[in-house]
């Protein structure tokens, strides 16, 4: 089965003008799959064909859009709710992912779901920010020793915190990769360029510092239900880099992060998904190391809802995220510690 | 393609099911008029997805009813038919902003429109299945629907589920009423539904202006019916409180609540004798 998805945001008037009843009917399936509907709605609506969208989709589209602008509105209360704590760190905190490119208005967040607020901060800062975060609400639930084990030594992360009375949950970083992994990523640059936003205590990574940081959340880790999601949007980041002229100083950054190889190999798949002069210009440059062709192919299978191929790529991935997340001293301890802890209780 | 694949047309929202079991397809035959009822067709773009299977190459075990993107929940084969219309109302509930939607039946008959807006198991199904087979157009037993651009409400015509007593009580007043598959042992009890009026169906895409809201309870303790206009602020509330998704329209669903609330009586109603009741709604203008 063919991708609807791919197929819209590849070329969103093309679809909207070819799509059978039956095309759009599979469309809403797999839009609110991936939770993307409100993403559509915005893509459709700024082309031409808008008005070949038929009524019903349509509607369904902007049920989506209204769902999405309400969680922009409830993210920008719960980061006005943290101001009055911000005021008294004396670390950068950094907003990462939906709620930076929320923040910035980047159009990779028209539309775009988000469920925790990512937030980074320095390692040494960890127990500040949280215990200054726990007397604004936040705490942390109860959850399995084990799984808190598992967060607090080998994760970039702490367990997430949920405020006692509001939905939100902050899930505190202070890494963008595990430390349990043998690949060490160098942070630093991310605070030292760090943009402020003007009026708050907030500040996001740069736009190539969260490219680099999407790039690696998708490219180095285990999962696939949300990777179709995620290739949209880092095409979504990519073409406002290219925009900005900024594509020569992402390979810089990339490899001052330490991040290169999994930039390079975004890069090669949105040129196989969304072809782009730009895209293609990025990967001719002298410091592109070439992508791994054969593992973003894999890649791109797992992006297929069936099928025995992507079946087979789906569980490489898993076995490869793992393997690159811990060292083989941890992943086998892992392996044998989780379904122990599991038998116990 | 199983041959018990089959999609249901309703307005506002249509629902194509890629179903395996053919209990539940007889049984949701008996339920939809013919017009509504059929094949999945090719040229008709669907609201909604539902899919009934089994595990394990489908061949036994427990049903699986969900749609594309979630699991809802898991069913024998004799309680199929309940879990089926209540994951139709669970994706009209989940995933439809463009309408705001709150709890409620409502009924029409003339130039009166009633919006009964009540809790989930306060027994508007049975009040507005009696007013249906009093005569009134059944627009919906369970959610209104307001389209917030006209200010209309827009119908939803289903067959009305309804629980336990409520089926003997409606069985005992109108001996002649449709009712349709008796399922016992849900988690709700026993289910059966009434069938749609003739008029209803008719009516199945034809929006309405509200004329009344009127919050009714049934209280078998109450001494005197009473019935009594209430005041718009606190009409408002009632509403939101009862609403589905008042919480992610936010201001566009505030402002149609204040026009709608500004143009109906407002009433609130007591009861515990029926006849008094339906015949005090009978004498509305």
């Amino acid at each position: 089965m063919r991708s609807q998805l791919l197929a819209l945001f590849q070329a969103p008037a093309d679809y909207a003008r070819q799509a059978t009843a039956a095309d759009w009917t599979l469309l809403l399936a797999q839009l609110r799959k991936h939770g993307l509907l409100a993403k559509a709605y915005f893509k459709l609506q700024q082309t031409a064909e808008f008005d070949r969208v038929p009524l019903q989709v349509s509607r369904q589209l902007q049920s989506g859009a209204k769902y999405a602008a309400k969680q922009q509105h409830s993210l920008f209360y719960e980061l006005q709710q943290l101001e009055p704590m911000l005021q008294q760190l004396t670390c950068p905190c950094l907003l990462l992912k939906g709620a930076a490119y929320r923040a910035l208005a980047l159009p990779v967040s028209h539309g775009r779901l988000f469920s925790d607020i990512d937030i980074l901060v320095p390692a040494s800062s960890v127990s500040e920010v949280k215990n200054k975060l726990f007397f604004s609400g936040f705490y942390e639930p109860e959850m399995a020793e084990y799984d808190r084990q598992y967060y607090l030594r080998w994760s970039h992360q702490q367990p997430p915190l949920h405020h006692f009375e509001r939905d939100s949950v902050i899930d505190l970083h202070h890494h963008i990769f595990p430390p349990a992994s043998a690949r060490q990523l160098n942070i630093v640059p991310l605070f030292e360029q760090a943009v402020a936003i003007p009026g708050s205590g907030f500040k996001t990574p740069c736009l190539q510092h969260l490219f680099v940081h999407a790039a690696v959340h998708l490219f180095w880790q285990e999962e696939t239900h949300r990777s179709l999601k995620d290739i949209i949007d880092l095409n979504d980041q990519f073409s406002a880099l290219a925009e900005q002229g900024l594509l020569a100083s992402l390979s810089e950054e990339a490899i001052k992060i330490g991040a290169a190889q999994a930039v390079t190999n975004v890069v090669y798949v949105l040129t196989q998904l969304f072809p782009s002069d730009s895209a293609s210009a990025y990967l001719q440059q002298a410091s592109v190391a070439a992508p791994q062709r054969l593992l973003c192919h894999c890649f791109i299978n797992t992006l297929q809802d069936k099928g025995i191929m992507p079946a087979m790529c789906k569980a490489l991935w898993f076995v490869r995220g793992h393997r690159l997340k811990m060292r083989w001293s941890i992943l086998l301890y892992h392996m044998l510690a989780k379904p122990l802890s599991l038998l116990r209780r | 393609m199983s041959a018990y694949n089959f999609a249901i047309h309703c307005q506002p929202f249509s629902v194509a099911v890629v179903n395996s079991s053919r209990h539940l397809y007889h049984a949701i035959q008996q339920l939809y008029p013919a017009t509504v009822f059929g094949p999945i067709n090719a040229n008709l773009v669907y609201d909604f997805d539902l899919t009934v299977k089994r595990r394990w190459a489908d061949l036994a075990g427990e049903y699986l009813v969900g749609s594309a993107s979630e699991h809802f929940r898991m069913a024998e084969q004799a309680h199929l038919p309940a879990i089926f219309e209540w994951a139709f109302n669970w994706s009209v509930a989940s995933f439809q902003h463009y309408y705001l939607a709150f709890h409620a039946a409502v009924v029409q008959k003339g130039d009166l429109t009633l919006v009964l807006p009540a809790e989930p198991g306060s027994g508007k199904s049975t009040l507005s299945a009696m007013l249906m087979l009093q005569g009134w157009r059944l627009l919906s037993d369970e959610s209104c629907l307001l389209d917030m651009n006209t200010g209309m409400v827009v119908p939803c015509v289903r067959p009305v589920s309804l629980k336990n007593q409520s089926l003997s009580v409606i069985r005992q007043r109108y001996p002649e009423a449709a009712l349709r598959l008796q399922i016992d042992n849900t988690i709700k009890g026993t289910v059966g539904y009434l069938l749609p009026s003739e008029a209803s169906w008719q009516g199945y895409d034809l929006p309405c202006y509200a004329s009344h809201i009127i919050f009714p309870q049934y209280c078998s303790t109450q001494p005197n019916t009473v019935f009594e206009p209430i005041a718009a602020e606190q009409g408002i509330l009632r509403l939101i409180q009862n609403s589905f998704n008042y919480s992610v329209l936010g201001a566009e669903g505030f402002t149609a609540l204040s026009r709608l609330v500004r143009s109906v009586k407002l009433m609130q109603l007591q009861y515990a004798d029926t006849d008094e009741m339906l015949s005090l709604m009978e004498q509305l203008k």
